[in-house]
């Protein structure tokens, strides 16, 4: 039971971190060398699944969650990578968007659900999502976003991963880029 | 001259697998005999949510003016996500390299023929592993 917590934490440090590393990486060389970088590690990745299979003894499969093994090997993470590869690789998809939908899913439902967990809650818990709004909300005023902006799209986003119809990895930024292109459009600008 | 063979060759494959009847006929076989039923429903499914995408991100074909130009939309690419799609159904099976080696070479006939950019076809594979938790929501439904 400590090993599953534990695992979860892990899983979750690696959730934000890897968000984080993105961020960098569009900062720095723009999303269509990220929307690269990203397929290559993906493409890497389905390689490493295939070889190792859902074999718990392997490295990173020890840390996956066993019931989504079932559906795909290590479904969480190919979900998080494939939806920011998806929204990378769309040329017309403004920057601050992409931006709001990163950090939505990394910061954002990193936190939240850190958060569920140091309250001892099993699913999706009211603390977990306020603990989440506040890193995120912080977040975006960090890369420069509007104060309006970034209240509105943090909320939204946060009300949307408690939600999720399907697994919050897809859902979740989808949902907060398509919100922050409305939101703009309509004069509340990024 | 060898090379002009070999030139000759690829585009002959690049429009073998541009014709989309041949093609989808030719995933769906293959997906049916490596997950039967299962395999046949994913593919379906992906050829439907592809088609979806493409209405919804409205992205003009770069050959837009060319005569052969495929009239849909292109992102994401539906050949490539198919053979991407392809190879996620074998993730557990040995000859999973090579239909994701497959997968690469229809993604590069695809820009080959100029019905594609690069970032297209990037989205093509992220596309296919979203089906995967999509169809699962689904199908398990059932």
């Amino acid at each position: 039971m400590e090993e599953k917590i534990n695992n979860e934490i892990i899983r979750q440090i690696i959730h934000i971190y890897s968000g984080l590393i993105i961020l960098a990486l569009s900062l720095i060389l723009g999303l269509k060398l990220t929307a690269y970088i990203i397929f290559i590690f993906l493409f890497i990745f389905l390689l490493y699944i295939n070889l190792t299979g859902s074999n718990k003894e392997n490295g990173f499969m020890r840390l996956t969650r066993e019931e989504e093994n079932k559906i795909f090997p290590a479904k969480g993470a190919i979900c998080y990578f494939s939806s920011l590869l998806f929204l990378a690789s769309y040329e017309k998809i403004p920057f601050y968007a992409f931006l709001s939908a990163l950090l939505a899913l990394s910061v954002g439902d990193g936190f939240a659900t850190l958060g569920g967990k140091a309250f001892k809650s099993k699913g999706k818990s009211l603390i977990g999502t306020f603990l989440g709004f506040i890193p995120l909300f912080l977040s975006y005023m960090i890369i420069g976003f509007s104060p309006y902006f970034s209240i509105i799209v943090a909320v939204f986003a946060m009300l949307i991963e408690r939600v999720s119809v399907v697994d919050d990895n897809i859902f979740l930024p989808f949902s907060v880029a398509s919100f922050s292109v409305i939101v703009s459009y309509y004069g509340i600008s990024p | 001259m060898a090379i002009a063979n070999s030139d000759w060759l690829l585009y002959s494959l690049a429009n073998f697998i541009d014709n989309n009847i041949f093609y989808i006929t030719l995933i769906m076989i293959i997906a049916y005999l490596i997950r039967k039923k299962e395999g046949l429903s994913f593919i379906i499914f992906s050829i439907i949510t592809t088609f979806l995408a493409k209405q919804v991100f409205a992205m003009p074909r770069i050959c837009i003016d060319a005569l052969d130009c495929p009239k849909d939309f292109a992102f994401p690419s539906g050949h490539a996500t198919l053979a991407f799609s392809l190879a996620i159904l074998a993730i557990d099976k040995k000859y999973f390299i090579a239909l994701l080696l497959f997968a690469l070479f229809v993604s590069y006939t695809r820009i080959l023929l100029g019905f594609h950019t690069d970032l297209e076809i990037l989205a093509s594979l992220a596309m296919a592993l979203i089906n995967v938790e999509l169809w699962w929501a689904i199908w398990k439904k059932k």
